[in-house]
């Protein structure tokens, strides 16, 4: 056999072939360049939005690190820092409380010791922003912004003096207050709420409080591998010895919790991939599709299914070039350039570079994923190209399987539109599964969007929109100063739905064997344990008013009853018939429920009179915010509670809810009327949502940014597939026209079809988009928020499917109508 | 009565640098009930005056008129509808909807007017053609000449007054040839159906009530001004 040299003629038919067909090469570079800008996008993007989530959680937490050991001894903090294991460890103390700032009662500002370990690396990476410095002098205080608002400071100054009321928390001077007049060296903003300061060493030493004392001392350690097995901790505890109620806390679901969130990513990861390759897929199917019959021509000149094979690769490798290299070239013009700007926008202080750093293994991932996709899809259509004989090649009408028998009797409209549906098998299912698996990677985008958002997050972690505490309950100077008055305004403030109304006092509760032996039992083995158990159960029985054994009776309305309640009679409830119990020291109810409780309230009408009331339920949640000692607090109804105490109920707060969560308006009308009075103190939830506005802005930007990308795609994906579709079946349309079917016939054909299209994508989409989102969705909850499926962001992305399915295919079809039947007809047999 | 009829029609075709006068000037009217046969050499413009006659293609110029109707004047949908009700179509290369079954071929025309059709009278046409056994068949199952007698069958079902037929027996052996020609003749008769058919065939052209033939796009015998062919 002779050699021949045909490489130059298959290049010149493959660039012919290829310089003829622009439309549909930009169809297939359309795709190779979406599918490489999603992925590279989508993943770059992605990995900023975690890196932002994750940052909120740490700045919700208040301090970066993995596991602590509480109430460390010197030679402890040594070993645990000379661990290998170990990255650094910082040491805190809580040595403090202010309870008062000149006239104004505080809420217990909890003050710290941090060392400069704990400081800079612990405490400043969770904090959103800091002025100053940390404290260096004796008098020398740094606050939270949530405490300078409770102090009524709303415009700090560096060097300013604050006469605070201090109570010291040494073990034996328990409620010792001193004033004393501190220097604010500093402040800072984080997302815990909570309203804290930072003391010197030397203020923290003249307290006398020891990092052994209980639950005041805690070591924060950071590990190298924050991946940690229960048996790791085991060993670290054996290495330092625990002693007494010292123990290493540590979530033991970390690994779980690791593989369960990566289990998600990778759903995500394969999704995102999975609908890049069929998107290429499709696309180059449908584009070798069309040039069946051009091959078939080809084949009956001689070339060869070799040949053939070179000059469709050949086109596949120039689009791919194209595609490629545009999808890697937006994908870093919007990864590094467009989204930085718009996040820098709404967050100055965020680095350029921060912003959009991309590593350039997402770029190379992407390109590769995106050229070997593109060559595996074209494999397929390639094969079909190669293996039709010239004959069947010459006769292809677009169908490549087999059509049988049918013994129906349609040729109706919308039956034709049916039967064109599943014209091919084969294509229809993976033009539909492409579609659905893209609407499904949007479905479970909007549900991990959904599931950090802060609103979503705030709502399920407080249960009011604005809550007013009256800060003299518990002082000397206890008095009503939630008025009636002041409740009758609140309540008529616009915008304002609900206010819960709960009142308290302390109650003494004697001795009794029968409903809380097990529960102080249990106490005392713990590492609460408050002393000595028969000592103290000794001292109990004689004086059960000791500050220890006294408990809080709180009074709740019934709208405050619904949001608690489980299982009780809310009549009996009412009629102070039966009553929760909360506590937080043990887990369990502790035989508690079922049981009657005897106790007295000291400050009601009849002091000494002893009551009695069936415990219910036990709560693990405490409604109220003031507790007494170890007893568990007793929740009863608030008509009950007024019977008992009468005038001398006190409101210790109230819980406002607003027609419209987070209204603006409605917290600075409540706000108005609180302002004047520094014996209440008040905690929203907008409060704490602008604190987090920075980050949440660049939360909804990113993540924003995913859900359009993949919204597009799949959008792009609907009208690639729709406009494919109307275009290789224009002779058809010709056909039916030329027998009688009119334009508007063939529209409501195109339309119901586009129709059954959308419909089925959607319904598809919902069948796996729901589980793979729900499994997403638990594998990222880490507030517990319950599951709720974006309804809203979803419904808009299926009318606009429908709308592009319709739209793109009527376009498509209106763009032959200015061609003659016979025009048409010609076009295609050519 | 005359219910075909064109005026000074002609079609060119630009191609490259040349214009190609397909049709060049025709006059011609065609009675209701008449079979008039169209003969002509490969490139004469027979197939072309066919599209023309049936509103499926644009003149250059000239006017087409279906039973006194100008058809310049309709809107493509009219149109549509007009062929639907008043033409039946049989196509050179059949053009049978390939995801439709012979009896859903067949019908379709009558269903889009929204008629049900009468299946006694289909079933009928489909047993003179010979398809009783193929009216489930998919066109892919079918053989040319089976494929070319669906698509007449498609033509007569709606009972058009007009049939315009592009080589009907193109495909057709002599016997069935006869039969299918007959069946045109007999629908043409009971109904005074008007048939225009455009043949290679002068043997099956002599069955016509007229022949005219084309040459370069021009009526060479039997148009409006040759009375002895009538």
């Amino acid at each position: 056999m002779w050699k021949v040299d045909s490489k130059r003629v298959i290049s010149d038919i493959a660039k012919t072939t290829y310089k003829s067909n622009k439309k549909r090469n930009i169809v297939t570079i359309t795709a190779i360049f979406l599918t490489t800008f999603l992925l590279c996008t989508v993943i770059s993007i992605g990995l900023s939005y975690w890196d932002t989530v994750s940052l909120r959680q740490q700045r919700m937490n208040g301090m970066d690190y993995d596991i602590e050991l509480t109430e460390p001894r010197e030679e402890q903090v040594s070993a645990i820092r000379d661990m290998d294991e170990v990255a650094y460890a910082g040491l805190c103390v809580k040595c403090s409380i202010g309870s008062r700032y000149g006239n104004r009662e505080l809420d217990k500002i909890k003050f710290f010791w941090a060392d400069t370990i704990c400081w800079e690396k612990q405490v400043i990476p969770a904090l959103e922003s800091y002025s100053g410095y940390y404290p260096q002098k004796e008098n020398e205080i740094m606050l939270s912004k949530s405490a300078l608002r409770a102090m009524g400071i709303e415009r700090p100054a560096a060097g300013m003096k604050l006469p605070i009321t201090c109570e010291n928390l040494a073990e034996g001077f328990k409620n010792d207050e001193t004033e004393k007049e501190f220097e604010l060296s500093g402040w800072f903003l984080d997302y815990t709420g909570e309203s804290k300061g930072y003391v010197s060493e030397d203020f923290y030493k003249s307290t006398g409080v020891r990092q052994t004392d209980l639950t005041q001392g805690s070591l924060k350690i950071s590990l190298k591998n924050p991946l940690y097995s229960e048996a790791d901790i085991i060993q670290m505890q054996n290495a330092v010895k625990l002693a007494g109620n010292q123990i290493i806390e540590a979530d033991y679901d970390t690994i779980s919790n690791f593989c369960k969130t990566i289990a998600a990513l990778c759903m995500m990861l394969v999704l995102v991939f999975f609908s890049g390759y069929l998107f290429i897929y499709n696309t180059l199917y449908i584009s070798v599709n069309k040039e069946i019959r051009y091959y078939g021509q080809l084949k009956t000149l001689g070339t060869t299914s070799v040949q053939l094979k070179k000059i469709i690769y050949k086109q596949v490798i120039w689009n791919s070039i194209i595609g490629i290299g545009l999808g890697l070239l937006l994908s870093a013009m919007i990864g590094k350039g467009v989204i930085p700007l718009v996040l820098q926008s709404v967050n100055p202080t965020i680095d350029k570079y921060d912003a959009g750093d991309a590593s350039i293994w997402v770029f190379i991932t992407a390109a590769v994923f995106a050229a070997v996709t593109t060559f595996i899809g074209s494999k397929k259509p390639v094969k079909i190209a190669e293996n039709f004989s010239p004959a069947d090649a010459m006769r292809y009408i677009g169908v490549s399987e087999k059509i049988k028998q049918r013994n129906t009797r349609g040729g109706d409209i919308a039956s034709m539109a049916r039967q064109y549906l599943f014209r091919e098998k084969k294509q229809f299912i993976i033009i539909l599964l492409s579609l659905s698996l893209a609407v499904s990677l949007f479905e479970v985008i909007n549900v991990v969007i959904s599931a950090n958002n802060a609103k979503n997050i705030l709502n399920h972690t407080c249960d009011y929109d604005i809550r007013v505490l009256n800060l003299t309950l518990l002082s000397d100077r206890e008095e009503q100063v939630i008025t009636k008055g002041l409740l009758k305004k609140i309540e008529k403030t616009d915008g304002v739905k609900d206010v819960r109304v709960l009142t308290s006092a302390t109650a003494i509760v004697p001795y009794q064997e029968d409903i809380y032996g097990d529960y102080y039992r249990e106490l005392y083995n713990s590492r609460y344990t408050p002393g000595n158990y028969e000592k103290d159960m000794e001292l109990y029985k004689i004086q059960p008013d000791y500050y220890s054994f006294t408990c809080r009776i709180v009074g709740i309305d019934s709208k405050e009853f619904d949001k608690i309640n489980q299982s009780l009679d809310k009549q009996e409830f009412e009629n102070g018939k039966i009553a929760f119990v909360s506590k937080t020291f043990t887990a369990g109810s502790n035989g508690i429920p079922g049981k009657a409780v005897r106790f007295s309230i000291p400050t009601s009408v009849q002091p000494k009179k002893e009551e009695q009331i069936k415990i219910g339920e036990v709560l693990d949640t405490f409604p109220a915010h003031y507790s007494a000692g170890y007893t568990p607090d007793i929740i009863v109804s608030h008509k009950y509670l007024e019977k008992l105490m009468g005038e001398k109920l006190l409101i210790e707060m109230i819980k406002i809810d607003y027609d419209e969560s987070f209204s603006q308006d409605t917290e600075t009308a409540i706000l108005g009327l609180l302002k004047d009075n520094p014996k209440l103190s008040a905690e929203s939830k907008l409060q704490r949502y602008a604190d987090m506005k920075n980050t949440e802005n660049q939360i909804i930007i990113l993540g924003g940014s995913v859900g359009l990308i993949i919204m597009l795609l799949s959008l792009l994906n609907f009208a690639n597939m729709m406009s494919a579709s109307i275009q290789n079946r224009s002779k058809e349309f010709a056909i039916l026209e030329g027998i009688g079917m009119t334009r508007k016939q063939i529209r409501y054909m195109i339309t119901l079809e586009s129709l059954y299209y959308a419909g089925l994508a959607i319904i598809i989409s919902l069948l796996i988009g729901l589980p793979a989102s729900y499994f997403v969705f638990n594998s990222f909850n880490r507030y517990g928020i319950p599951f709720s499926f974006p309804a809203v962001r979803n419904l808009v992305l299926f009318a606009a499917i429908i709308l592009v399915c319709v739209f793109t295919a009527l376009c498509i079809l209106d763009k032959s109508k200015n061609e003659t039947i016979i025009e048409l007809l010609r076009k295609e047999d050519n | 009565m005359v219910i075909l009829s064109v005026k000074g029609l002609k079609k060119y075709f630009t191609m490259g640098e040349n214009i190609v006068k397909a049709l060049d000037g025709i006059d011609l009217e065609i009675q209701k009930g008449e079979f008039l046969a169209i003969v002509g050499t490969s490139g004469s413009g027979k197939s072309t005056l066919l599209n023309m006659l049936g509103g499926m293609d644009n003149p250059t110029s000239g006017e087409v008129m279906i039973d006194g109707h100008d058809i310049s004047k309709m809107s493509r949908d009219e149109l549509t509808i007009c062929r639907r009700r008043k033409i039946g179509f049989v196509f050179q290369n059949y053009n049978l909807l390939p995801l439709l079954n012979v009896y859903e071929n067949i019908v379709l025309p009558i269903k889009l007017d929204g008629i049900q059709p009468d299946d006694t009278y289909i079933d009928t046409i489909l047993k003179l053609l010979n398809l009783e056994s193929k009216k489930y068949a998919m066109p892919n199952q079918l053989s040319g000449g089976q494929q070319q007698r669906a698509a007449l069958a498609r033509a007569l079902a709606a009972k058009p007054t007009i049939i315009l037929a592009d080589e009907p027996t193109g495909n057709l052996d002599s016997k069935t040839s006869q039969d299918v020609l007959g069946l045109m003749k007999v629908s043409g008769l009971k109904l005074v159906q008007t048939i225009v058919m455009i043949t290679h065939n002068e043997e099956i052209a002599q069955m016509a009530d007229r022949i005219i033939r084309l040459e370069d796009g021009k009526i060479v015998k039997g148009g409006a001004d040759d009375v002895e062919s009538r």
